[in-house]
């Protein structure tokens, strides 16, 4: 007989899973305590989905054992599976059917008492903000509000255990939030959490977290002492010029992990500062202006990335090359796409200059890859008209693809070739002309850091390589204008950073990028965002003015014992806007001094003892949800003008 | 300026990537040489060992000598000797036999009398051209029965006009030639449906297809570097099929170089379906539902299963849009009867008109995806 009054939900010992020859995972130990939020981080093919699945039950281990709630995850895996709530990370509704139906379908599924089921499901939808949508099918649902809905789903028996795999990759950031207060309502209601998620940010928000890397547990604490476990002190430099500034760290510093953040460097000092002379007279030796210098809080990426194995560092590019010829970039004016009924793209308008990174950021759906679609000739607009390195959209889309790169969410190279297969198919296809070929072809090598390795097959290579391959063979031909299309979705930390030098090098010779995430802590590295939202432009600028310009309010980070309790004090507060940050609570609000204090009232009379509550800055995720829901509340009220003028 | 070729380097990349596809090429090979054998042998539409039950109830020498007669022709087995009529049924019931010889007992005696006589053959038409291939035998067995024991006067009255069947091109009606020329031609057109239309599928699924849609090349390129490693691997492929065929004895009576270049044209339009279905669908499993739905209208019109002439005037008409129609005939032209692009000009220029349709058509779509 198993008992839930045990401390440990879930118990894992020496838990391994191999496909034929390949170890997804090996030797996986790990306890996670009831009313924890524990999150699983990695890169793609790091074994996360894999872990899950085996606690999940479904998925059987090749060595190890795993205990789940009590049960033994091989023998007595139908009673985890009747007790858990698990969503994978494809869709898992059914999009015929209704939400309502959706929800009563999983409420049967595990026998909810139905004088229970409408009092629940009522609950759920409150909280998910899905009332409105109770009889849409599932499949007109955006991507946000379906995994809302699959959560909605997996909790309607209230489950001691929740499972997510990777359950808001590709969602708006307000869906994303909106996600995490219904998990931490779960939290509050008893239940236990394993969540994967590639957000590193998302990691702060877990009790405790485990890294995987190539199938193995690299690391697992809680973020605060994985923090103050990182050895040195995280600086951040303003340098310019900030490309040479990197160069000469990366040469007298290699073991710093200098890496570039925007308009300013990171690197990692051993305590004491290490020899600081050294690198300033580095600094000075090769012509830099060091403008500020000032220690950091470090990310939990920065703890990750010591804790990786570190890749090689591929030298800077050699200079002789020169990617790009003169010209003007991307002009778009009025640029609309629609579908049917369905407008994908409604009336874009923006420019990017010579040598400009550009991001595009967006949820998924949100109109992206449409608007990138259109710019490389994929598909004709419907409205609008647009100049692309010089040519008019649609005037002549030959000389078009013989001047723009373009490389795809999904790697697109050729598995069954080498290296040098693929880079010599691109060469050919884009005629780059023979005399020049030897010298773009140790060029783009050097760029992928393949230098050597041109005979190995691309499928062997790690998703990290994969990736600058792709993006060799998209720059061969010295396209004026780069298109990337979720370049770094699914990579590791390290060749994300990497990936970002890269594309910033590319941009210095003078080819405008254009580049959509969903990372929002990537949008550092653009000169200028511009935040799409159901195909609507609603942010244009760069980072610093976005930030300062809006005002999205200001944030308190709050530390106090029992915060669940304190969640609750804060819910109807006007003017506030209280979550969970893994184990704080953050609070948005207009005027952060005008607040604390009466805020501190409140908790000293429910009780609560605070330990630290401070203001923290806010995140470029933060200034954009301010923006969403300002474009929400428009939608609201145009909305509502249609329905009187009804 | 020398440029790097752009079409070389697609038609590269497509050798690599085929000569790297050891199942597809393996495919090729077992469906030009072991899917022939196979099915020569077990699509017989000929009537062979049919088991047969035999009820003699004459019980006399001539009556056995008529049984031995049906035993020893090849075309009937005989493996059940029963007396009672219930018991016939039971067996043919159960599926135990496929006919019953029935000898009635006064059969010895109006034999010997020179009275005409009956024997009865009783046969299992679930199998309608089985059955009727089998009537046909079992009548000749008994002619020749009755003309031996038949009375000199007798023979004096057989009527004047006798039928003199000569068979051209198969003289020995082996039904065999016609099926290995019938599974090669079939092996070709489902290679070339799958081979070119696969590697787009794949290339759709990986998201190459996008990369290679933002480069210069031209849907024509494209769909030309697709066609060419296969044209030329399955054109080798067919060698050894020819070899099965010979082993089958089936003559080459015309010239093998016009064969060639007959199976070149067949396999660029069976080509051309593919790729047309390759560029409407997006997955490999949209590809071969289509797939799926025109390979059997291209079979069954076509005239290798069954004859086209035997068909409804409108369905005859409609075969010639069918390639697979054109190359049988070509086909059997060539190996059977010897004939010449004389005769077969027509069928090329027909394959030819199909492949281009279809072709256009794929470069047609396929470019309205791009601007």
């Amino acid at each position: 007989m198993n008992t839930l009054a045990q401390d440990w939900v879930i118990e894992v010992e020496g838990l391994g899973r191999r496909y034929g020859q390949r170890a997804v995972l090996t030797g996986l130990d790990l306890k996670i305590r009831r009313g924890e939020v524990f999150g699983l981080l990695g890169s793609d093919g790091a074994g996360k989905t894999t872990t899950l699945q085996m606690l999940a039950g479904i998925l059987d281990p090749s060595e190890g054992r795993a205990t789940v709630l009590g049960y033994d995850s091989v023998r007595k895996a139908a009673q985890i599976t009747a007790r858990i709530g698990y969503m994978s990370q494809i869709f898992s509704l059914y999009g015929r059917l209704t939400v309502n139906e959706n929800l009563d379908f999983f409420a049967a599924l595990h026998r909810v008492p139905e004088a229970e089921r409408a009092e629940r499901k009522a609950r759920l939808l409150a909280f998910a903000h899905l009332e409105r949508h109770r009889d849409r099918m599932a499949r007109f649902l955006s991507g946000g509000m379906q995994k809302k809905l699959a959560l909605c789903c997996a909790l309607i028996h209230a489950p001691p255990l929740l499972i997510l795999d990777e359950p808001t990759t590709g969602v708006d950031p307000v869906s994303r939030r909106e996600f995490w207060n219904i998990l931490y309502q779960a939290l509050t209601e008893g239940a236990t959490i394993l969540v994967s998620t590639p957000y590193m940010d998302e990691a702060e928000r877990c009790t405790r977290v485990a890294l995987l890397h190539d199938g193995r547990l690299v690391a697992c604490d809680t973020p605060a002492r994985l923090r103050a476990g990182l050895p040195g002190k995280m600086y951040e430099l303003v340098a310019r010029p900030q490309r040479r500034a990197l160069a000469a760290l990366q040469r007298v510093l290699p073991q710093a992990a200098p890496y570039v953040f925007g308009e300013r460097l990171h690197l990692r000092l051993p305590l004491g500062g290490g020899d600081e002379g050294e690198w300033r007279a580095a600094l000075i030796r090769e012509d830099v202006q060091l403008e500020t210098v000032r220690p950091i809080a470090p990310s939990l990426e920065d703890v990750f990335v010591a804790l990786l194995p570190s890749a090689e560092v591929a030298p800077p590019l050699a200079a002789e090359v020169a990617v790009g010829a003169a010209g003007p970039a991307i002009e778009v004016q009025d640029l609309s796409m629609r579908f049917g009924n369905f407008t994908a793209v409604d009336g874009v308008s923006f420019a990017v200059q010579r040598g400009e990174i550009f991001g595009f950021l967006g949820p998924n759906g949100s109109g992206k890859t449409t608007t990138i679609k259109m710019l490389c000739g994929l598909l004709a607009p419907s409205t609008g008209r647009a100049t692309v390195a010089g040519v008019e959209l649609g005037a002549d889309p030959r000389a078009l693809r013989s001047r723009i790169g373009y490389m795809s969410q999904r790697f697109s190279l050729y598995e069954d070739m080498s290296v040098g297969e693929n880079l010599d198919f691109f060469a050919g296809v884009y005629q780059v002309p023979r005399a020049q070929l030897a010298a773009r072809r140790g060029w783009a090598l050097q760029l992928a850091g393949l230098r050597g390795e041109e005979s190995r097959l691309t499928r062997t290579l790690s998703g990290g390589l994969k990736q600058r391959l792709a993006l060799a063979c998209a720059v061969l031909h010295e396209p004026q204008v780069l298109f990337l299309d979720e370049p770094t979705a699914g990579v590791d930390p390290l060749s994300r950073r990497r990936f970002w030098e890269l594309i910033g090098e590319i941009a210095e010779r003078g080819v405008s990028v254009l580049v959509t995430t969903h990372y929002m802590d990537e949008a550092e590295h653009c000169h200028t965002l511009g935040l799409l939202y159901n195909g609507r432009l609603i942010a244009l600028d760069s980072p610093q003015a976005l930030r300062t310009g809006m005002r999205a309010g200001e944030m308190l980070e709050l530390e106090c014992d029992q915060p669940i309790q304190a969640l609750a004090l804060f819910r109807d507060e006007p003017g506030v806007q209280a979550s969970f940050f893994g184990d704080r609570l953050h609070l948005l609000v207009d005027d952060a001094a005008a607040a604390r204090t009466h805020l501190l009232a409140r908790l000293a009379q429910a009780g609560h003892k605070v330990q630290r509550i401070e203001t923290v800055p806010l995140g470029i995720e933060d200034v954009f949800i301010a923006f969403i829901q300002m474009e929400q509340a428009r939608l609201e009220a145009v909305d509502v003008r249609r329905r009187k003028a009804r | 300026m020398t440029r790097y070729g752009r079409f070389a380097a697609l038609i590269r990349k497509e050798l690599i990537q085929f000569l790297r596809s050891r199942s597809m090429l393996a495919l090729i090979l077992y469906l030009y040489t072991g899917e022939v054998i196979m099915c020569t042998y077990a699509m017989s539409f000929d009537v062979r060992n049919l088991p047969t039950a035999v009820v003699d109830l004459a019980h006399s020498a001539e009556s056995r000598a008529l049984v031995k007669d049906f035993g020893s022709s090849g075309y009937f087995k005989i493996t059940h000797t029963t007396s009672t009529d219930a018991e016939i049924a039971a067996l043919l019931n159960r599926g135990e036999v496929l006919a019953a010889v029935v000898i009635p007992s006064v059969f010895s005696r109006q034999l010997a009398q020179g009275m005409p006589t009956s024997v009865q053959i009783i046969l299992d038409g679930s199998n309608a051209n089985a059955a009727s291939v089998a009537q046909g035998y079992a009548q000749r067995i008994v002619q020749n029965f009755a003309l031996q024991r038949a009375p000199p006067q007798l023979m004096a009255g057989q009527p004047a006009v006798e039928l003199r069947p000569r068979v051209w091109y198969n003289s020995e009606l082996d039904y065999r030639h016609f099926m290995v020329l019938s599974m090669m031609a079939l092996a070709s057109m489902m290679v070339g449906m799958i081979t070119a239309a696969a590697s787009i599928v794949r290339e759709k699924e990986s998201g190459t297809m996008e990369q290679l849609l933002v480069t210069p090349v031209s849907p024509g390129e494209m769909i030309a570097a697709k066609m060419l490693p296969p044209l030329l691997f399955c054109l080798l492929a067919l060698f050894p099929s020819l070899l099965v065929a010979a082993v089958f004895g089936v003559p080459l009576r015309g010239n093998l170089a016009l064969f060639m270049l007959f199976s070149a044209v067949f396999l660029l339009s069976s080509m051309g379906i593919g790729i047309l279905v390759a560029v409407i669908a997006d997955t490999l499993q949209q590809a071969l539902l289509i797939s799926f739905l025109v390979l059997f209208p291209v079979l069954f019109l076509s005239g290798t299963i069954v004859p086209l002439e035997s068909m409804p005037l409108g369905l005859q008409y409609l075969a010639e849009v069918s390639p697979l129609r054109h190359y049988m005939d070509a086909v059997l032209g060539l190996f059977l009867k010897g004939v010449g692009l004389d005769v077969l000009w027509p069928r090329l220029a027909a394959m030819l008109a199909i492949g281009a349709v279809l072709l256009a058509l794929s470069v047609w779509r396929y470019r309205r995806r791009l601007v």
